[in-house]
């Protein structure tokens, strides 16, 4: 199971030392005006430091996604990882990454299968708060978001 | 809608080159643009309705791909940091959730490349 090639991951370790004030001062400005600050990181700070999503914890062996399903909210992954399951590919993913987002916000069931590998902590991205601010979003500014929304289920 | 300024591109015209900076979204009212690599060849479009340029949401960021007017082209334009003030103008979790969806995005290249 651990044997798994792990796809994607940021260095959670590393950066929940900073401050959670960092992306605004001047040496975060610094530092991603440097090039020192890849994006995801600066994204995932930005996501780590939200008071606006509720955290959880789940269990090893807790299936979060189901293929198939539809689901009501989204996760994004503050440590920990998952083991996902898409047909026939099985890889892992870490702390940085966002499950379902996309999917969700347009109905679509998921295409993967989502098992906590170990005791992960989540950021919660609830669907019935999206779909609330989706409606009242003027075209342009819904365009950008279905725009993301396109490429990420093309990938 | 104040924020956005409209600009007119020729055909063949450059929009960004890979390597600038990014510091304006683009909202592609009118027409349509290709995506360039480093070695200047076409390597996809985006038609009209659609965005381009998200990269700006990362402030210091860089572009990835150059863009060109095919046609003649009409986007709005905002810079990023007035997009970023007008997402949180409909609610700060729209933020959030463009932080997210560019987060996946990053992650299914990850995996897509990998």
């Amino acid at each position: 199971m651990t044997d798994l090639n792990l796809l994607f991951a940021v260095d959670s370790e590393k950066l929940s030392k900073f401050d959670t004030n960092f992306l605004k001062s001047k040496e975060g400005i610094d530092a991603i005006s440097a090039g020192e600050l890849k994006g995801e990181e600066r994204l995932f700070l930005a996501l780590l430091n939200t008071h606006l999503l509720n955290t959880t914890m789940f269990l090893p062996q807790k299936s979060l996604i189901k293929a198939g399903e539809q689901f009501d909210e989204a996760y994004f992954i503050v440590s920990g990882e998952v083991q996902v399951k898409q047909g026939e590919k099985h890889y892992k993913l870490g702390a940085g990454s966002v499950l379902g987002l996309s999917e969700g916000m347009v109905g679509l069931p998921s295409r993967y299968t989502a098992t906590t590998l170990s005791s992960i902590q989540v950021k919660i991205i609830p669907f019935h708060k999206v779909d609330a601010i989706m409606n009242v979003l003027p075209p342009e500014v819904k365009a950008i978001l279905v725009t993301i929304i396109k490429r990420n289920l093309a990938a | 809608m104040s924020n956005f300024q409209i600009i007119n591109f020729g055909d063949g015209e450059y929009i960004c080159k890979i390597g600038d900076q990014a510091t304006h979204l683009y909202f592609l009212q009118q027409g349509e643009v290709e995506l360039l690599n480093g070695a200047d060849q076409v390597f996809g479009k985006i038609p009209q309705g659609q965005s381009f340029g998200e990269a700006a949401i990362l402030k210091g960021g860089v572009r990835g791909a150059s863009i060109r007017a095919k046609g003649d082209v009409v986007c709005k334009m905002i810079q990023n940091d007035e997009a970023v003030e007008l997402l949180s103008s409909y609610s700060p979790l729209l933020v959030v959730i463009m932080e997210g969806l560019l987060l996946q995005q990053v992650m299914n290249n990850a995996i897509k490349y990998s």
